[in-house]
């Protein structure tokens, strides 16, 4: 379990989840509490329902039964007089939306509007910034993600890894208390997939609550402070990074990290090209670190790098690498 | 009538029936977007009573020739005692037939857009009419403007049938024209040139539009 669980109310509950789609049972009974600034990495093998949990949790999914607690208010139902589970006025949902960001692994940035248009919306139409702010603000979160000279380009003229970037940067721009991250790595090549988990780790660093569905296992090893393993629609089991990458006591789960142990041996070669990649960053501050690591970014900046680097050490020595 | 009289007549005559033709054609237009939009919406729904009368209505209004809704928009009021005026009716009419065409058009626009943005906006909170504005519309408008244009240049063709009802557009003039000059030749001559120079600009500033809409976005 979590070190800080005694004082602290869970930011987020879920009790006993269930979710058909069609005749078929995509989760079947999930129980989960997160904490404040607890990152949560969400593992297991495709299918099993990762997905599927994380959209509930922002209601972009219904679920049949259970209930999902966000700050202690139910998502998407309210009880009624005689004790019905009647849907939510999509207004209510609307507005407890705005605690939870959401990084989708296509990125789902809007094609037709500039990166920083596409940061500025939700900051002028759900927040009621005026323009001037909104862009104030906007450009603020671009600088954050590294992305400070990219404002005007359209995500067509953007590396996925900056697409993602700017995805992210969409997310916090609304101030969220919570952030939901569904793979966001997967879909990008793998020399830019070093640029997105900084960025994730340093919103780690700062004490963002993060609910990550991740195949990165040295980002989970490193930076989560509790990985949940599931497979076909059940939670198998949570812990610490330490205790499910060491001593799982789950049969499955030991044989499902052995084998991702083995595919990133092989994958060695990828995974060092990663790595100098970050160094020769990290030494010679240019492209689009420079924003950063420029004015007031920097020394948080390295720190966390820094971290992230000791994060994928210590993630490899888990794995067994 | 001499050369330069008749050719007098003509300019006097006819640009005005013009202005009428495309004002009326652009009204219906804009009508029958908004019709389109609408049963487009209804196409969409998941209930099914609006999806099944959005489809007869768009069966109904693209299987029935225009003249006929025209005439039984223009006659049907007054046999309730109601006056109706012709531009009225007019413009309902083609807007009726536009905006079934276009909903299938718009529709086809609609269903190009990857669910994925519409999360990302729903995730971020956005509200259902700000979605349509500023996520949807824009890249429909970009989609189907070719399409769009090409339906626009249908309109103003089809606006001839309604000189029946003696709205004084185009052809209603030209024809005016014929009966008091005896020279259908000439008069319907310049008609054609005039549709013709009509569409041909409304075809060329589509086309700039749409370069417009839908630049920078390709990288
Ligand atoms: N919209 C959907 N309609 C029907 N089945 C779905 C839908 N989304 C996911 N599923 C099914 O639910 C199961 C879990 O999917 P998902 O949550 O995406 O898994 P994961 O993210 O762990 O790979 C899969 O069997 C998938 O086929
Ligand atoms: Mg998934």
């Amino acid at each position: 379990m979590a070190p800080i669980t005694v004082h602290t109310p869970p930011v987020l509950q879920l009790r006993d989840v269930h979710k058909h789609f069609g005749d078929v049972h995509v989760l079947k009974g999930i129980n989960l509490e997160i904490f404040p600034s607890q990152v949560v990495c969400l593992i297991g093998p495709s299918g099993s329902g990762k997905s599927t949990l994380l959209r509930c949790i922002n209601f972009l999914e219904e679920y049949d039964c259970g209930e999902v607690l966000i700050f202690g208010e139910r998502i998407g139902y309210s009880t009624s007089y005689d004790g019905r589970r009647v849907p939510m006025p999509k207004e209510h949902i609307r507005v407890m939306r705005r605690d939870l960001g959401m990084v989708f692994q296509h990125f789902n940035l809007w094609p037709h509007m500039t990166a920083v248009e596409n940061v500025s919306e939700a900051v002028r139409s759900v927040k009621k910034k005026n323009i001037t702010e909104a862009l104030r603000i906007s450009r603020d979160m671009l600088a954050k993600v590294g992305l400070a000279d990219m404002e005007n380009r359209y995500p067509a003229q953007l590396s996925g890894g900056q697409q993602q970037r700017v995805a992210i940067a969409r997310a916090l721009a609304m101030e969220p208390r919570i952030m939901l991250f569904d793979e966001p790595t997967s879909s990008l090549d793998p020399e830019l997939v070093g640029d997105v988990l900084d960025v994730m780790q340093s919103l780690a660093g700062e004490g963002m609550t993060m609910i990550v569905v991740t195949h990165e296992m040295g980002f989970a090893a490193g930076v989560a402070d509790l990985i949940v393993f599931m497979e076909d629609g059940r939670i198998l089991e949570q812990g610490t990074p330490d205790r499910i990458f060491h001593n799982a006591e789950n049969r499955r789960v030991r044989a499902f990290l052995q084998s991702y142990g083995r595919r990133e041996k092989n994958a060695g070669k990828a995974h060092t090209a990663t790595n100098s990649h970050n160094k020769g960053v990290c030494n010679e501050p240019t492209d689009h670190h420079s924003g950063a690591a420029g004015s007031r970014g920097c020394p948080q900046k390295r720190t966390a790098h820094q971290n992230h680097q000791h994060a994928r050490h210590a993630g490899r020595r888990y794995l067994g690498l | 009538m001499d050369a330069p009289h008749l050719l007098t007549s003509i300019i006097h005559t006819l640009p005005g029936g013009l202005l009428v033709t495309l004002g009326i054609s652009l009204l219906s237009a804009v009508a029958g977007f908004v019709i389109g939009l609408l049963l487009c919406w209804m196409r969409c729904s998941p209930l099914c009573a609006a999806h099944a009368i959005a489809g007869v209505c768009i069966s109904a209004l693209r299987g029935i020739p225009i003249l006929v809704v025209l005439l039984l928009l223009f006659y049907l009021p007054s046999a309730a005692g109601l006056e109706m005026p012709s531009v009225l009716a007019a413009v309902l009419a083609l807007a009726l037939n536009t905006g079934a065409f276009q909903a299938e058009i718009l529709r086809a626009g609609f269903a190009s857009i990857p669910r994925g943005q519409l999360e990302a906006a729903y995730a971020l909170g956005l509200q259902d009419l700000r979605i349509l504005r500023r996520i949807l519309l824009p890249q429909v408008l970009g989609l189907t403007m070719p399409q769009l244009v090409n339906e626009l240049i249908i309109l103003v063709k089809n606006s001839s049938l309604i000189s029946v009802i003696a709205v004084t557009e185009l052809l209603r003039r030209s024809e005016q024209l014929v009966a008091v000059t005896y020279r259908p030749l000439e008069v319907y001559t310049a008609t054609a040139i005039l549709y013709l120079a009509a569409n041909l600009f409304i075809a060329w500033s589509g086309n700039k539009i749409h370069q417009r809409l839908i630049a920078g976005r390709a990288g």
